[in-house]
């Protein structure tokens, strides 16, 4: 017959497993509240497509602006608006180190028509960390769309190259 | 049957297994309610969705009229209330939405850019003089975005309901 303490310490031995369950399950339980708060937010792709919708759909941008309609026409690019200037005035975040995209102008030939960058020096120091994860580096956007372009007041199908570089991917 | 020195220790472990798990219970709502009743997520929130809200109404063609409501409404856990109703207060400044909370983050906001179209003039709600005093408050206002060919403008506007 076993004495009082040993049946006091058996039956503490035999807890262990369930102790050792009870952990698990705490661990799991807070591994599961944590997961579901959300504490940071990520908004580079909203602001990747809002950037470029404003380059795109801005009056002061670089589609062709009817004046006889005092509109523009979507996805109809005037030449002599693609440049840095018209980028620069349209969108001024007074910080250099925010945005930077460079915007290429093809015809249907993929022959180059014209070349345009917003914060074209900080796109360039961004260039080689292009890809790179992590806070120091720099998420890239590239969008290509189909357009028309008026030169020399003709009208020329294209295409129009976004690429749009953000820091901390 | 349980032997003497069983009957006398299972009904603690049981107890201190209760313990355990209502401690972990009450750890985990303390922090829920810490995560809810602090502002900072809903003002980066704010001012992230403002800034992008201004940046798209720039890219819109024609007039526009936003109304933007700017109350934090109250969470609850497991049916308890845990943070209030509140109203964050909002700023814009050298390109740049400022959202401020209560007392401790208005010497520190929040803020977020867009990018102002320099064709266009820009009005909008100044820089915070002195701290919201929770009293003085607003119950409910909005924040309402003007945009004409010539203009865009940000006013404060209070709610009609």
């Amino acid at each position: 017959m076993r004495s009082k303490k040993g049946a006091v310490a058996e039956d503490v031995l035999q807890y262990i497993p369930r102790i050792l369950f009870l952990a698990i399950a705490i661990f799991s339980i807070v591994f599961l509240v944590r997961s579901y708060i959300v504490n940071s937010l990520d908004v580079k792709d909203v602001q990747a497509e809002v950037f470029m919708n404003r380059i795109l759909y801005s009056p002061d941008g670089i589609s062709y602006f009817d004046s006889d309609l005092q509109r523009i026409i979507p996805g109809t690019i005037d030449v002599t608006k693609f440049t840095d200037d018209t980028l620069n005035k349209l969108m001024d975040y007074k910080d250099d180190s925010f945005i930077a995209a460079k915007l290429e102008l093809s015809d249907a030939a993929n022959k180059k028509i014209a070349m345009a960058s917003y914060n074209g020096k900080t796109f360039e120091r961004w260039l080689p960390l292009r890809g790179e994860t992590g806070p120091g580096g720099v998420k890239s956007t590239i969008r290509t769309y189909y357009v028309n372009y008026v030169q020399n007041k003709m009208t020329n199908q294209g295409i129009l190259k976004i690429e749009m570089l953000q820091q901390g991917s | 049957m349980l032997k003497r020195g069983e009957a006398e220790t299972r009904p603690l472990m049981y107890v201190a297994e209760a313990v355990i798990a209502l401690l972990v219970f009450l750890a985990m709502f303390n922090y829920i309610k810490g995560v809810a009743s602090n502002s900072l997520f809903e003002q980066n929130f704010m001012a992230r969705d403002t800034a992008l809200l201004t940046d798209s109404i720039y890219a819109a063609p024609g007039k526009m009229h936003v109304t933007y409501d700017t109350t934090v409404y109250p969470t609850t856990v497991f049916g308890i209330q845990t943070s209030p109703q509140r109203q964050l207060q909002f700023s814009f400044e050298d390109s740049k939405v400022f959202v401020y909370g209560d007392i401790l983050t208005t010497l520190y906001p929040v803020s977020y850019p867009f990018g102002k179209d320099t064709h266009l003039e820009f009005r909008a709600l100044g820089k915070l003089a002195k701290p919201p005093l929770p009293e003085e408050q607003p119950q409910q206002e909005n924040l309402l975005f003007q945009k004409n060919s010539e203009e865009l403008n940000v006013t404060v506007a209070q709610n009609a309901k």
